[in-house]
This record gives structure tokens, C-alpha cells and sequence, in this order.
């Protein structure tokens, strides 16, 4: 019984050992970039309808390709960077619909921030929840 | 089946992720019909359900293994129709 039991505890630390090393850590910069454009996409979304909307989203867009790029090359930071990835798309679409002579509906704009926000507050989520 | 009743069978599903995709292209349908957006803004936000959902795939909150097949081709027609 002794023995099932220490084998079962070696076990155990040998899942956290390998979780650890498995899982790319905390990162603050990440962390950052994330937070930046959770609140970013807050506020700005009352600039729907209003000239400084272009602007906005083109900040933010700024901010979800500097999240990609800082997220691609850290080992073993798959979840995060394929979020990334998605996130940046998202925001990309945005910005290229402020390029189109064609205005941009209120809907669409208030619609396009609150998804913004609510996945980057999914991926800060992530972000948040790495090992330290 | 059509992209309706696909979307019902995604809301059906009993998965929250699902059911809230299910739900929000539900709206945006509305929307458009309403005029409240173009066609090429329905597309774009419907889009993003679909992004939305690789991000859920990626911290694996949606498990595409669980997922019925009627649920995985509603999020196909969704992709398909998003373009």
C-alpha cells in the first residue's frame, strides 16, 4: 500500500513537473498587450458614428499585430499565439472596413468593439491563468 | 439543412459556447434583415462567431471532440456562409 501510494504521488509531481515545462510561464508584456486591448476596445466603442472611430481602430489594430508578433516565438505558447491569431484577423476586418469608401454602419461598429473585448477578455484569461 | 435550422440544431446542443454562437448568429440575422447592416458586415461579424469559436477551440473551453456532428456542420454552414 506504501509503495502504491508513493508511486502515486511521483506521479502526481511528475504531472506538475511536466505541466511546468510544457507551458510557456507568465509573461508581462504578454499580460499587457492583452489588458491594452481588452480596455481599449472598451472605451472606444462610444467613438462609434463619430470621426475619431478610424483612429481607434487603427490603435487597436497597432495593438493586436504587436500581441501576435510578441506572442509567435515563445516556446510552447501554442493556445495563446493561435488565439492571437484569430484576435488579429478580427481586428484586421475592422480596420479594413474604415478603409472601404462605404460608411460604416453604428451595428456593425458597436458590434465589432464588444466582440473585440469579449475574446480578448477570454484570451487575458489564458494569459492571466499561466504558471508563475 | 438549411443554415436555420442548423443554427437550431447548434442551439439544441445544450454546450454553452455553442448555444451562444447559435444565439448571436440568430441576431445578426435579425440585424441584417432589419437593415441595421450590410451584407458584407453580416458576413464579416459572422466571421468573427467563427474565430470566436477557434479561439474557444484553443483554450480548449470547446472541445471539438464533444461536438455532435450536426453541431460541427452548423459551425461549417456558419463558416460557409460567413465566406
Amino acid at each position: 500500500m506504501k509503495k502504491l501510494i508513493l508511486a502515486f504521488l511521483l506521479f502526481l509531481n511528475g504531472c506538475a513537473v511536466y505541466d511546468a515545462y510544457v507551458t510557456a510561464h507568465f509573461d508581462n508584456n504578454e499580460y499587457k498587450l492583452i489588458n491594452d486591448i481588452r480596455t481599449m476596445s472598451n472605451q472606444s466603442a462610444s467613438t462609434c458614428g463619430k470621426p475619431e472611430a478610424k483612429q481607434a481602430v487603427d490603435n487597436l489594430y497597432d495593438l493586436s499585430l504587436q500581441f501576435k508578433n510578441y506572442s509567435e516565438f515563445i516556446p510552447h505558447n501554442e493556445e495563446t499565439q493561435k488565439a492571437a491569431q484569430q484576435l488579429e484577423l478580427m481586428v484586421k476586418d475592422f480596420r479594413d472596413a474604415y478603409r472601404k469608401p462605404e460608411p460604416v454602419s453604428m451595428f456593425y461598429c458597436t458590434t465589432k468593439f464588444t466582440t473585440i473585448e469579449r475574446n480578448a477578455v477570454k484570451i487575458q484569461n489564458i494569459v492571466g491563468t499561466k504558471p508563475r | 439543412m438549411n443554415l436555420d435550422e442548423q443554427l437550431q440544431a447548434m442551439a439544441n446542443s445544450g454546450h454553452p459556447t455553442i448555444v451562444e454562437i447559435a444565439n448571436r448568429a440568430g441576431a445578426l440575422k435579425s440585424a441584417l434583415q432589419q437593415g441595421q447592416c450590410g451584407p458584407d458586415e453580416y458576413k464579416s461579424l459572422l466571421t468573427d462567431l467563427v474565430r470566436e469559436a477557434n479561439i474557444e477551440a484553443a483554450i480548449e473551453d470547446l472541445n471539438t471532440r464533444q461536438l455532435t456532428y450536426q453541431v460541427l456542420n452548423g459551425l461549417l454552414a456558419l463558416a460557409s456562409v460567413a465566406g
